[in-house]
């Protein structure tokens, strides 16, 4: 079996954030906030963030806030819930929090629950269970979890529930890993995972492992490197991953590395991108491969991280 | 990739903004759109999720039922569609619901199992106290070939208080290894549907294993 090359990674994801001017890096961005929590989180994980300059990265990422609270995929660019989550794990990974105005970007986040419980993602008003669990997420790192109604969020997400145990993005939407992490998520932080039947979805996630050992979302999909993460993160909060074949997953995941180059696919093959290159460190971290650090399922931020959020300084 | 993803789901729901202007008279020509998208990627996940948002919110139920049969017909492995029928079934006004639908819905998912027993959605879209599905079950394992999810449906059946006839007992008998250790030994049938299992599905050993520690206890009335 391979191993992980992760010098490579850390130097794959260095180039792209130095690649800010080239084609593909001005398609994608709009969505610069995302890349650099998949990034820098990828980065810390493989215990190398101090190869970035924190205090350029936190003022760029102020310059991204809207006078709504929130903040936006670039400089310039509207605010969205999603980029709000990021802009905050990335702070927080450089234990940077408090630099944010809590009550605005707090203010910003709660407006976007409606009545029935679920959240939109911006003012445009589309709703979906991710953005359920990324306001539920934002708001626990924040401590604020008491702004927002956590009974009809909850109801909301129960709602979303499938017949065959797994979630989907709005009542009735197919069930599908990357929804079913987030209401998963979502149910974990705010202690509601009593709603769920663990054994009637872990054994749909477990029926994600296809024969190449990889996780696919759906049924009849094929494997991506996103779903070592999706799928089985949701399997470890339900206390069910060992339902899987672990073995064959960490091989799936390093066949998926561009050894020569640096950085992950979403399956062997297939070009790099910093997305997969996250979740495929992640992944690993999830299954314990060493020279990763641990990660926190539910926040998806290392778990020293997360220590340091909820219980302060400690000398880890 | 992500970032395609995130443009196509803004563009989607400034069509929505536009079409609740519209009314009602939008609901073919976005139906139509997804449609469109469907012909290109018949999975495409934020496509599904603008048409449920459409037949709620502006009509359009009556070809749906007809639409997932004729996606179905081109790729029965299409879980979205699958799931889609669903959709139809409890939500449509006219089609009187899960309990008006339901004995067609078995025929119409037991032909799909017939077809492809390997086929993991219609498995999942059965509803398990009928017996068709004894029926169907006895069929793909008098096959040997794929018959992962009819014993896992045996085993829910089971656990739901089910007898099996003598002709589903033998034929589970006969999946059965004589190199495993089960053959003799073992008289329960749940628990040798349960040995077969993690011998054809190794993968998921674990979660077959403990499916048998789940099994009422023989002594139970």
């Amino acid at each position: 079996m391979g191993e992980l090359v992760g010098n490579k990674h850390v130097e794959y994801i260095l180039s792209v954030e130095r690649r800010k001017d080239d084609f593909l890096s001005v398609l994608m961005d709009h969505l610069r906030m995302n890349g650099a929590y998949w990034g820098l989180s990828a980065l810390d994980l493989l215990g190398k963030l101090d190869t970035v300059d924190s205090e350029d990265i936190v003022s760029w990422i102020m310059k991204c806030q809207h006078e709504s609270g929130g903040f936006g995929g670039n400089i310039g660019h509207d605010p969205h819930v999603h980029y709000t989550l990021s802009a905050v794990q990335v702070l927080a990974l450089f234990d940077k929090l408090d630099v944010l105005d809590i009550d605005k970007v707090t203010g910003y986040v709660a407006s976007l629950q409606k009545e029935d419980g679920s959240f939109s993602g911006d003012t445009w008003g589309e709703v979906d269970t991710r953005f359920s669990y990324i306001a539920i997420c934002c708001l626990s790192i924040l401590k604020r979890l008491d702004s927002m109604d956590v009974e009809k969020a909850v109801k909301y997400i129960v709602s979303c529930k499938n017949m065959d145990g797994g979630f989907g993005c709005t009542p009735g939407g197919e069930s599908h890993a990357g929804q079913i992490f987030c209401c998963v998520g979502a149910l974990a932080i705010t202690g509601s995972l009593h709603h769920i039947d663990k054994d009637l979805l872990g054994w749909w996630l477990c029926e994600r492992q296809v024969k190449s050992g990889g996780l696919n979302g759906r049924p009849e999909k094929l494997p991506d490197v996103c779903y070592s993460w999706w799928v089985l993160c949701s399997l470890i909060m339900i206390d069910r991953a060992h339902w899987i074949d672990k073995e064959k997953l960490i091989k799936f995941i390093l066949n998926c590395q561009d050894t020569e180059n640096g950085g992950i696919s979403d399956r062997p093959d297939d070009a790099a991108d910093v997305y997969h290159t996250f979740f495929g460190v992640a992944g690993l971290s999830l299954l314990e491969y060493p020279g990763v650090k641990a990660i926190d399922p539910a926040y998806a931020l290392p778990v020293n991280v997360v220590n340091r959020i909820f219980f302060g300084r400690c000398s880890t | 990739m992500d970032g395609r993803r995130i443009v196509k789901v803004r563009r989607l729901h400034h069509r929505r903004w536009v079409a609740e202007k519209l009314g009602p008279d939008a609901a073919s020509r976005e139906l139509e759109f997804t449609r469109k998208i469907f012909f290109l990627d018949a999975k495409n996940y934020h496509a599904w999720s603008h048409r449920q948002w459409v037949l709620q919110a502006l009509g359009g139920w009556e070809d749906e039922l007809d639409y997932c049969a004729q996606l179905l017909e081109e790729d029965v492995f299409n879980n979205s569609a699958w799931n889609q029928r669903y959709f139809v079934i409890t939500k449509s006004p006219f089609l009187g619901g899960l309990k008006a639908m339901r004995d067609s819905e078995v025929d119409y998912a037991i032909e799909a199992i017939d077809a492809n027993p390997e086929n993991e959605s219609p498995w999942r879209y059965l509803w398990l106290n009928d017996s068709r599905v004894h029926s169907a079950c006895l069929r793909v394992l008098k096959a040997k070939r794929n018959f992962k999810f009819a014993l896992s449906t045996l085993l829910d059946l089971l656990g739901l208080g089910f007898k099996p006839n003598q002709e589903i007992k033998d034929a589970i008998t006969s999946l059965r290894t004589s190199d495993s250790g089960e053959a003799g030994s073992d008289s329960d049938l749940a628990n040798s549907i349960c040995s077969i299992l993690a011998r054809e599905d190794p993968m998921r050993a674990n979660y077959w294993t403990w499916r048998s520690s789940k099994l009422p206890q023989a002594a139970e009335v």
